[in-house]
């Protein structure tokens, strides 16, 4: 069998558990939770690390430097925080608010923070890992520098809630997903907009680019998954099978799989030639937030509402 | 018979006799000028008479009844100028009116003339004679004629009362009888008749036979009819009658084949018997046309000639009925409905009880489509003969047809399996156990059971199917109709669209329903005409192949092969509005609309496409359009349509929600749509639930629970009603703080959300509804804790919705709240502390907030989040306040305890420096004895020196090796010393065997001091730092238990 639970990880977080990374390097598996905390796992054995504190609303969003030396995460109060996986500690706390000055004080930064209209939803790590990018609800993209904790610049999609970002590996285009289904492709080095995709008609609460960065693969609240040709712009196929909202995907850094997640429980891995699901997992006993492929793409990793890890082996068939 | 007749004449006592050969008589002048020769010679009326009934016989075979009535009347006319003759008068004019009623029988146009004239001239004879036996049995008659059953019985009694054994009038009563349905009084009659006058003519033995037949005893309803042709072998009546017994015997299925075969050749050699007998018989008329009609459509000509004949000839209405029958049969396989409709009610009013021409009549009303009165006569049929598989059939079909019947096409479904396995375990095979849907053989049959479970029992539709294709599929010579393949292929698409199938099964039964559309692409008809129909067919089995490309996801799949259809059948609605619906589920609302304007342009009268331009409205949060649409179909197309009706009770609701000042209005207006929608449905969940949701929004509360919860009995799976009953429990348990109840709903909630609608908002937020009100009634912290939690992962479900927000600010401030008013033990310094900074982020959401534009869809009112802003800071300066107070508090306790140990510490420390005073001391006692002891040993020493010395002077060789034994003693001092080092160290590492009662640590106290001063300080502070980190270990496990106590 190819595809085997490896391990399940009940109770790790003290909540649902919102979002999942793992790093490319120092093999680490960052998660969020409702919680309010980040924790840090080792990727082998799965084993906590350390539980990061400081957010006070629940962790919506956790990314892993390329590097695998730093990690981010969101919460629901808009909060950035970076930090730093070699020390377990915090190096920045970044208001998103609407003044957009960092607060870089180590302590007292959950002080003065603003709050409100959501300015931070999930946070991506740029490929050269020196700027994280977040989604803001009034459709723009914020993008800042890691180095500095300043707003580098901010992409404009003129649409609505930006729910989900995902950064080509080549480094060269930045795609958005928005809450009303539209999503958008900017060209990074000069941050324009490149294509407008049509497709969904729900959110979309998550994106992943293919290795290659030949194609994107968007989940969303309308049970689709679908498949698009970053380049010429249009959707190559829509794959049904989740039976609620597809909160989740990942790409197999083998290429040929990826992963999706839903609120129907349920893990499924696809392959992307065939565009047919070629297993489902039923792990889980409440929806599944988050799926994240290990470093070569022999395990994957997905987290749930029900407050438990799941980790699959899943070599190539 | 006589040849002659002599006539006497009258003429002046002359015995002159007149002479009529009555061979002369076929000749019908030579009856003029007889009557002539009556007329002119004044001859008794009696002949008049005689010859009338003789020209009748004489003629009656050629039809000839004038010279009849020409006798009669000229006997009537003559009988004016006599006087004497009253009695046979009465006759005559008995006679004549008994022609009349016979003519009114025959005759339905004239019916009222001839009866009118048969009154007249009976009354006349009455005026003659009221006791007149003939006249009494005459009038009756006319009774009976006229359907006046109970006034004829009862003027037939009464001429009996005058002459039980009067023949006319007992033969009157047996048919009054006989006609009511009384068989029995009937049968008694005619065989009094029968012993009274045993050859009497017509042959009376034909009714008895009759009503044997009628009481259902057929033999000896046989052998009446057999006797009566023994009797006269032209019997036509006999014949005709046993041919149709034969007949029914050959159509009856229980008969055998071999017997039904013979039957069915005895009656055919009988009717034709009859036929050359007697050309005029309407009984034969009618078996000769069904004969034809049976043979097959090229003798429907033949069979329509005999049926006219038949009427022509007919003159009671059973038998007109069946000629009318049979020629509504004609049409209708013709294929001329009209007309066979209207034969057949005809034929239904001639003759009520024929259970044939009453389901003639109904097919022929379900093939109008009114449906209700088809039903009424297939009931009626069916109170007569529960048992008529073809009825029950038919019945079943036309229940299925009409959705308030459906409960009754089950129960009809199940008793024609009963009838099937009944009759087959009477047959040869009964090998099949019941309950098993094998026993049925009866493709048609299993075609209606699938067609009627298709809606409510996929599995037994599909297993009906299925039995059904393998039939014909077995049967040589017959080919599966491409229908059957699609239909069963569509049961399985529909049972891989259930939401409870796997993903597996689903995937399965898909593609054993695309197999299946295949096979019907492939099967096709035989014949010239059906390649039109094939043609449809296949257009709909392309349709179908491509709604299951769009049930796997396929949109594109779908589309091309829509398009594909549209391009041969541009006007194909169905695949435009599914285009329309792909694009509407792309959320390319636009272009659905488009789409559905498309399929409007065809047919603007189409519900479906008006529905779906709403439903595009409705997910484009344009209600007013959407009500437009739905108001179109309601008013110019269904205004019964269940449907539009409850969606536009919904948009009613939705109003009333957003416009609180017209609210009871909208309200009213919703509940007008949706009782109209139940009128049409009443089992419409919907409807009900929507009638339930207004009395909810106009405070209602109990009648809205009672509704919600009779809803919730019938459709217990709806999770909506659930909701919603949930959500009037939790109004209901507010104000009375009814807690129970509204914890008891949390349970509903979760339920549902454990029913796998985790991503319904509405019910998280509901859930977090019931949680706050539970913990602010019960004062509970925690709940208000999970009630923030809960509203977090609403916000994280939707993340644009600001009252979300709003909620979870107000949470947050309330949990502070909450933890403000607990008592000093029930609010930890950490508890605390996370509940200022949950103020600080509720502060900020308010703050937030409040700085929007007031807009009724933001979902919270801005005023309102400035103040509860400000209330924030208030009660963050309590809370901070508290956890001062707190702190001061905990510091104090700490300083006590801190206070508590340094002195504990102090008095160990004292103690111990005590005890190591006293060990100093000891130890110094123990060194100055020692010392003592050295002193002295060296004293000793000394002295032996001086003595061995002294000694040593006297003997010394011996003395010197005595003395070196005890130098080596002397050694042993220091040996000694390092003994007990050893002594120590072998103590430390195996403990002592010889001391092992003594506990360790004092040994190793003990043996500390002994050592070197700094290593001795050192390991103290150590100790001294382990302690210390147990006490405050412990200190934390405690506050822990706090915190866990006040989480319980």
């Amino acid at each position: 069998m190819p595809f085997t639970v490896h391990k399940v990880i009940k109770e790790a977080h003290e909540d649902g558990i919102w979002s999942v990374a793992c790093g490319r390097r120092g093999n680490k598996v960052v998660t969020g939770s409702v919680d309010d905390t980040v924790r840090v796992w080792n990727a082998d054995s799965m084993s906590l690390m350390h539980t990061l504190e400081g957010h006070q609303l629940g962790v919506i969003s956790v990314d892993i430097s390329p590097n695998g030396s730093y990690a981010v995460s969101t919460s629901l109060d808009s909060q950035i925080r970076i930090w730093d996986l070699m020390s377990h500690s915090l190096v920045k706390a970044l208001e998103a608010g609407p003044g957009g000055v960092p607060s870089s004080s180590r302590l007292g930064a959950n002080r003065d923070n603003q709050v409100g209209s959501v300015k931070a939803w999930s946070v991506v790590f740029s490929p050269d890992g020196r700027q994280i990018s977040t989604g803001t609800h009034d459709g723009n993209i914020n993008c800042w520098a890691v180095e500095t904790g300043e707003k580098d610049r901010t992409l404009e999609t003129r649409g609505k809630f930006v729910m989900s970002l995902a950064y080509s590996p080549n480094g060269m285009l930045l795609a958005s997903g928005a809450e009303n289904g539209s999503i958008h492709i900017f060209d990074v080095p000069t941050g324009k907009l490149l294509h407008s995709l049509p497709g969904h008609s729900m959110a979309i609460r998550s994106m992943t680019f293919s290795p290659d960065s030949q194609l994107l693969i968007t989940a969303s609240d309308d049970r689709r998954i679908n498949i698009y040709d970053v380049h010429h712009a249009n959707c190559l196929s829509t794959l049904a099978g989740h039976q609620s909202w597809v909160l989740s995907v990942a790409f197999s850094p083998d290429t040929t799989h990826f992963a999706s997640g839903s609120s129907d429980k349920r893990v499924k891995v696809w392959d992307i030639n065939s565009r047919q699901c070629i297993h489902t997992f039923d792990t889980h006993t409440d929806q599944v937030w988050g799926v994240a492929y290990n470093e070569d793409g022999s395990r994957l990793v997905s987290v749930s509402d029900d407050r438990s890890i799941a980790v699959y082996n899943v070599y190539s068939v | 018979m006589d040849t002659t007749f002599e006539i006497p004449l009258h003429r002046q006592g002359n015995q002159e006799v007149l002479v009529v050969n009555t061979a002369t008589l076929e000749d019908p002048t030579s009856w003029e000028a007889l009557l002539n020769v009556l007329i002119s010679e004044g001859i008794q009326l009696s002949y008049f008479l005689e010859f009338a009934v003789k020209s009748a016989l004489q003629y009656y075979r050629l039809g000839r009844m004038e010279t009849f009535d020409r006798f009669l009347e000229a006997a009537l006319e003559t009988s004016a100028t006599r006087s004497g003759e009253d009695v046979i008068v009465i006759q005559i004019l008995n006679a004549m009116a008994a022609r009349s009623i016979e003519l009114a029988e025959a005759n339905a146009a004239e019916f009222d003339t001839h009866t009118a004239n048969a009154t007249s001239l009976l009354n006349r004879a009455e005026s003659m004679d009221r006791m007149n036996l003939l006249t009494i049995v005459g009038k009756a008659n006319l009774m009976l004629v006229r359907k006046q059953l109970y006034q004829a019985m009862y003027s037939f009694r009464g001429a009996l009362q005058q002459d039980a054994n009067y023949l006319p009038a007992l033969l009157g009563l047996a048919t009054v009888e006989f006609q009511k349905g009384d068989y029995k009084a009937a049968l008694m009659h005619y065989q009094r008749v029968l012993v009274l006058v045993p050859d009497i003519q017509p042959d009376v033995r034909v009714p008895i036979g009759l009503t044997f037949y009628h009481l259902g005893m057929e033999a000896e309803a046989r052998a009446a009819f057999s006797r009566a042709l023994e009797l006269n072998p032209e019997n036509v009546d006999a014949l005709a009658l046993i041919s149709v017994m034969e007949t029914n015997k050959a159509r009856n299925p229980s008969t055998p084949d071999k017997d039904r075969g013979e039957a069915s050749k005895k009656a055919n050699s009988l009717i034709y018997g009859a036929y050359s007998l007697h050309r005029k018989h309407a009984v034969i008329f009618n078996q000769m046309a069904e004969r034809f009609f049976l043979k097959g459509s090229d003798n429907n000509e033949k069979a329509r000639i005999m049926a006219e004949a038949a009427l022509r000839s007919a003159t009671n209405k059973v038998s007109r009925g069946d000629s009318l029958a049979i020629k509504a049969k004609i049409a209708q396989s013709n294929k001329r409905y009209e007309e066979a409709h209207t034969l057949f009610a005809e034929a239904h009013q001639l003759n009520p009880d024929s259970i044939a021409i009453q389901l003639g009549l109904a097919q022929s009303l379900i093939f109008k489509k009114k449906y209700t009165e088809a039903v009424t006569h297939l009931e009626s049929i069916l109170s007569k003969e529960p048992n008529n598989y073809e009825t029950l059939m038919i019945a079943a079909a036309v229940y299925a047809q009409v959705p308030e019947m459906a409960n009754k096409a089950a129960d009809a479904y199940e008793r024609l399996k009963k009838l099937l396995r009944a009759s087959q375990s009477d047959g040869i095979q009964s090998k099949t156990t019941p309950g098993d849907d094998s026993s049925l053989n009866d493709p048609e049959l299993l075609i209606d059971i699938a067609r009627f479970y298709e809606k409510t029992d996929i599995k037994q539709a599909q297993s009906a199917l299925e039995r059904a294709i393998s039939i014909f599929e077995t049967t040589p010579n017959v080919a599966v109709p491409p229908e059957l393949y699609n239909n069963l292929a569509v049961l399985y698409h529909l049972e891989a669209l259930k939401p409870q199938s796997s993903k597996d099964a689903a995937q399965q039964s898909m593609n054993a329903a695309e197999r299946l559309y295949q096979r019907a692409m492939e099967a096709g008809y035989e014949g010239v005409e059906a390649v039109r129909r094939i043609e449809d067919v296949r257009t709909t089995i392309k349709y179908n192949l491509a709604r299951l490309s769009e049930s796997r996801g396929s949109a594109k799949g779908a589309e091309s092969q829509y398009l594909d259809i549209l391009k041969v059948h541009p006007s194909y609605v169905d695949a435009i509005l599914r285009l329309g619906c792909i694009a509407l589920e792309q959320g390319k609302i636009e272009n659905a609309l488009q789409h559905f304007a498309d399929a409007l342009a065809i047919d603007d009268r189409n519900v479906r496409a008006w529905s779906l331009v709403a439903k595009a409205h409705i997910t484009n949060k344009m209600a007013r359009l959407a009500r437009k649409a739905f108001e179109k179909i309601l008013q110019e197309i269904d205004k019964y349509d269940t449907y539009a009706l409850c969606h536009t009770g919904n948009i009613c609701l939705r109003f009333a929600r957003s416009d609180p000042k017209q609210c009871d209005i909208h309200c009213k207006r919703a509940v007008e749509f949706f009782t109209k929608a139940l009128r049409q449905d009443t089992r419409n969940v919907y409807a009900a639930t929507g009638i339930a949701i207004a009395f909810a929004q106009l405070d209602k509360l109990e009648e809205a629970r009672s509704l919600f919860t009779q809803i919730q009995e019938a459709a217990s799976s709806n999770t909506n009603v659930t909701v919603n009953l949930a959500h009037v429990l939790v109004e209901i348990g507010q104000p009375h703080a009814a807690i129970p109840l509204v914890a008891s709903t949390q349970l509903i909630y979760e339920s549902v959300v454990k029913r796998g609608s985790a991503t319904d908002l509405d019910v998280i937020r509901s859930l977090a509804r019931a949680h706050y009100i539970v913990a602010k009634t019960e004062k509970l912290p925690d709940v208000m804790h999970t009630v923030a939690k809960r509203l977090e992962e609403a916000v994280a479900l939707s993340p644009n919705d600001l009252s979300l927000k709003y909620n979870l600010a107000l949470a947050k401030q309330q949990y502070a709240q909450l933890l403000n008013d607990q008592p000093k033990e029930k609010r930890p310094l950490a508890a605390l502390r996370e509940a200022v900074i949950g103020l600080e982020t509720s502060e900020k959401i308010f703050d937030e907030l409040s700085k929007r534009r007031a807009d009724a869809s933001l979902g919270y009112d801005v005023e309102r989040a400035r103040e509860r802003a400000n209330y924030s800071k208030g009660v963050r300066r309590v809370t901070e306040k508290k956890i001062h107070e707190t702190e001061v508090l905990d510091r104090q306790r700490e300083d006590r305890l801190a206070d508590i140990r340094a002195k504990r510490d102090e008095l160990a420390e004292q103690k111990r420096r005590e005890e190591e005073h006293r060990r100093l001391e000891e130890q110094r006692q123990q060194e100055e004895l020692a010392e003592m002891r050295r002193r002295i040993k060296e004293q000793v020493q000394l002295e032996n020196e001086k003595m061995r010395i002294a000694l040593q002077e006297e003997k010394e060789r011996a003395e010197r090796r005595k003395s070196s034994n005890r130098g080596g003693g002397g050694g042993g001092g220091e040996d000694d010393d390092e003994d007990e080092d050893d002594d120590a160290r072998r103590g430390d590492s195996d403990g002592e065997p010889r001391r092992s009662s003594k506990p360790k640590q004092k040994r190793k106290r003990k043996e500390k001091p002994a050592r070197a001063e700094g290593p001795s300080s050192d390991e103290d502070d150590e100790e001294m730092r382990i302690k210390r980190a147990k006490s405050s270990g412990i200190r934390s496990k405690l506050s822990a238990a706090v915190i866990d106590s006040d989480e319980d």
